[in-house]
């Protein structure tokens, strides 16, 4: 139980660190940072950093769960720094190591382009034939609630590659695109606004696929946000095996339109307030 | 490497389906008779075996049972290696050699059923 006394208790953070140009290998460093009720660890990362070592390097940015950037091992699981109360962690002693499964860059910041070049090589982002109005847009896709449920979860990712790291199939085959690449085709793949089902299906057929999953769970487990990447990667299986046995009514498809006619509300609700005017020159809103 | 995937999972999955359903005829019929009584006598005695060796059905049932059990096994196992972060090359060759050991191994295990059903018929 943590000592919620309202008083600073002292903690070990045992630091990995490594320096690729000074130091032959990696090693533990110990710092004792006072932790009142609350504090998370990345205030303990900058505690260390102002107070005892400057030269120690993490990632970090918005300090609230969403940017993805501090994803670190904290007692050897995969969490976010910023998301994760000290306290609640740790008795005495916090193990802090950099994300496993990536080279690190310095002491807590591991690489992280690897894990994107998967994602972007599985074209996470919507494709569609009417390429003028994605660069342009006149109007809004139309897509149903039940449509959007599909897929909303897995939009929720902010690709801090915790799930990489907790993933004992990237372990040890780093072919293996990995439950962030896979959960993100998964997303676009069920997305009724793609209009790439066939050629999703033809590249995730191959060595990019699911394929090597074993259902550890283990990427689920350790998500932030609360993603499922493991769902994904068994729903994007049953995606390929019900297409390949021609039973997938996804193949046939036509990617959302615009919002039609008689979907729109006929007269503006009471009580939604008008947008502000535009503060910009020549900004302009969709419909 | 421009594999399948799907096409090979799927049939790994179908093939394991199969397996179930032609491993429990035989488990029914042979090492649960006592129980079910599909087989009439005794299911391993010397004048049963030989009588049912000598129907047809009996090495379609034995070639086919072969079949998805090679692909199903080979399937995995090719899983497993392909998972010691091996280099392309050898994922290639390891592709080949498991394909052409199954193709080797099915041929003989299909030869072996059709000479044991027509031996079975020359020993009426």
């Amino acid at each position: 139980m943590s000592n919620d006394n309202g008083k600073d208790q002292n903690f070990i953070f045992r630091v990995r660190r490594f320096d690729p140009e000074k130091d032959p290998k990696p090693y533990y460093q110990d710092f004792t940072v006072p932790c009142p009720p609350g504090m998370v660890v990345l205030d303990g990362l900058w505690y260390i950093k102002e107070n005892l070592d400057p030269s120690l390097s993490w990632r970090s940015s918005c300090r609230m769960g969403v940017c993805g950037s501090c994803g670190m091992m904290l007692n050897g699981k995969p969490h976010l720094a910023c998301h994760t109360q000290v306290r609640e962690l740790a008795k005495d002693i916090l193990l802090v190591a950099p994300l496993p499964n990536f080279d690190i860059v310095r002491d807590l910041v591991p690489d992280l382009g690897p894990m994107m070049d998967k994602h972007r090589a599985l074209n996470t982002r919507t494709i569609r034939d009417d390429g003028e109005e994605m660069l342009k847009p006149t109007d809004q896709y139309w897509q149903d609630p039940e449509d959007l449920v599909k897929y909303l979860q897995f939009a929720y990712c902010i690709k801090c590659g915790c799930c990489m790291a907790a993933c004992p199939t990237l372990a040890t085959d780093e072919r293996y695109s990995g439950p962030m690449p896979l959960a993100q085709g998964y997303r676009y793949l069920v997305d009724t606004r793609d209009g790439a089902f066939k050629d999703r299906v033809k590249q995730l057929s191959g060595e990019q696929g699911p394929w090597r999953c074993h259902y550890a769970g283990e990427c689920s487990a350790v998500c932030p946000k609360g993603v499922d990447p493991a769902r994904a990667i068994q729903l994007m299986k049953r995606q390929l095996v019900f297409d390949y046995l021609r039973l997938s009514k996804l193949r046939y498809r036509k990617p959302a339109g615009l919002l039609p006619q008689e979907k729109r509300a006929k007269e503006r609700r009471e009580g939604i307030a008008e947008p502000p005017e535009f503060t910009v020159e020549g900004a302009t809103s969709l419909q | 490497m421009s594999i399948k995937n799907t096409k090979l999972w799927t049939w790994h999955v179908l093939a394991g389906l199969i397996l179930i359903f032609l491993l429990g005829l035989h488990m029914l019929g042979f090492h649960m008779n006592d129980v079910l009584h599909m087989v009439e006598g005794d299911p391993l005695d010397w004048s049963t075996v030989s009588e049912r060796a000598q129907a047809l059905s009996q090495a379609v049932f034995y070639i086919l049972f072969l079949g998805f059990a090679l692909y199903h096994g080979l399937y995995g196992l090719r899983n497993i290696l392909l998972e010691l972060n091996i280099s392309d090359g050898t994922a290639g060759f390891v592709n080949k050699l498991l394909v052409v050991a199954g193709v080797l191994l099915f041929a003989f295990g299909t030869w072996a059923a059709i000479a044991s059903w027509n031996l079975a018929k020359a020993t009426v």
